[in-house]
C-alpha cells in the first residue's frame, strides 16, 4: 500500500513539475508597467499608517507599563478606600447629626 | 578599454522606485518575470498565468515599502506569487469557479499502470502525462484552497514544512496539520478510483 502511494506520489510530482510555463510576451510588460505608471510611487515603510501606528505602541509600550506599575503601587501605598471616602464626606456634611442619628437609631 | 557598466542590485533598484523613479520597475520585471511565471504556472491554471503574475508584480510593487534590504528580494518575491497564487484560488473556491471533472475508464488505466509497473523506469516513460495532470486536477478541485497549495508546495514539489510556512506566511504548526491532512485526503480520494478499477 505505501509503495503504491510513493509511485502515485512520484509520477504527480513529475506531473506537477512538468507543467507548461506560461511564456509572456513585451505585450504583457508593458501592461504591467501601465499599471505600476497608474499606482505611484510606493508607500515607503515610515509613511504607511500600519507602520506608523505599530512604531508608536511599541515605543510608549514600556513608559504605559511603568506608569501602570507606578499607579498601582501608589494606590495600595495610599490605602485609598472609595466607600471610607464618601462616608468621611457624609460625616462632615451640615447632616451629620442626622446621619448619625439614623446610624444610632 | 571600456568599462562596461555594471548591472545595479535590486537593492539599488527598489531604492530609486521608493525614491520616485516607477519606472525602475521594469528592470525588476525584466529579471524576475522568468521566476515568478514558473511559480505561477506550476499552481494555477495556464489561461491564468499571466493574469495572476500581473497581479503578483502589482503586489511586489505596492508591498516594496515594507522590503527590508538584508532579505533576498528573489525570495520575497516568490513568497509575494505564492501567496498570489493562493488567493487566487481562495476567490476562485468561494465563489465556486473550481471545475469538478469526473475520472474516465483511462484515468483510473492509468493509476494501475503507475501501481502495477514493477520495473525501476523513471515514471516520464508512462507516456501519458495528459491523464496524470487530469488525475492530480481532478484531486486537488476536491480540496480547499489552503489544503491544494499545501499539498503542492510540500507533497509535490517537496519542500521543507519550514519552506512553505515561510513563503505562506503561516506557521509551520499550521502548514504541518494542513499537509498531514491534504495527503490523507488525497490518498483517500485517489484509493477510490484504484480500488474501483482493480475490481474490474
Amino acid at each position: 500500500m505505501k509503495e503504491n502511494t510513493t509511485k502515485i506520489r512520484e509520477a504527480l510530482s513529475a506531473a506537477h513539475r512538468e507543467k507548461e510555463t506560461v511564456r509572456t510576451g513585451a505585450l504583457w510588460e508593458t501592461r504591467v508597467m501601465g499599471h505600476i505608471q497608474s499606482l505611484g510611487v510606493p508607500a515607503s515603510p515610515a509613511a504607511t499608517f500600519s507602520a506608523l501606528f505599530g512604531r508608536f505602541v511599541w515605543r510608549f509600550a514600556p513608559v504605559a507599563c511603568i506608569l501602570i506599575i507606578a499607579l498601582t503601587i501608589g494606590l495600595v501605598n495610599l490605602d485609598y478606600a472609595p466607600e471610607y471616602e464618601i462616608t468621611a464626606t457624609f460625616m462632615t456634611d451640615p447632616i451629620e447629626s442626622t446621619v448619625e442619628q439614623l446610624l444610632e437609631g | 578599454m571600456r568599462n562596461t557598466p555594471s548591472k545595479p542590485s535590486d537593492r539599488e533598484i527598489i531604492q530609486r522606485i521608493i525614491d520616485g523613479d516607477a519606472d525602475a520597475f521594469a528592470q525588476i520585471l525584466t529579471r524576475y518575470k522568468d521566476h515568478v511565471m514558473g511559480i505561477v504556472s506550476r499552481h494555477v491554471p495556464y489561461d491564468q498565468g499571466e493574469e495572476v503574475a500581473h497581479d503578483a508584480f502589482i503586489r511586489a510593487y505596492q508591498s516594496l515599502g515594507s522590503f527590508r534590504g538584508e532579505d533576498n528580494f528573489r525570495h520575497w518575491l516568490s513568497s509575494i506569487a505564492v501567496r498570489t497564487c493562493y488567493d487566487f484560488w481562495r476567490e476562485r473556491y468561494r465563489s465556486k469557479e473550481v471545475p469538478m471533472s469526473s475520472l474516465t475508464e483511462q484515468h483510473q488505466q492509468w493509476l494501475e499502470n503507475v501501481i502495477s509497473d514493477r520495473s525501476d523506469r523513471a515514471f516520464g516513460d508512462h507516456g501519458s502525462r495528459k491523464e496524470a495532470r487530469e488525475i492530480l486536477e481532478w484531486a486537488l478541485a476536491k480540496l480547499s484552497a489552503e489544503e491544494r497549495m499545501v499539498l503542492e508546495l510540500v507533497y509535490l514539489e517537496g519542500l521543507t514544512v519550514r519552506e512553505a510556512a515561510e513563503l505562506l506566511g503561516w506557521t509551520t504548526a499550521n502548514v504541518k496539520v494542513r499537509s498531514l491532512r491534504s495527503r490523507r485526503k488525497l490518498e483517500k480520494l485517489l484509493s477510490g478510483p484504484i480500488g474501483e478499477g482493480m475490481v474490474q
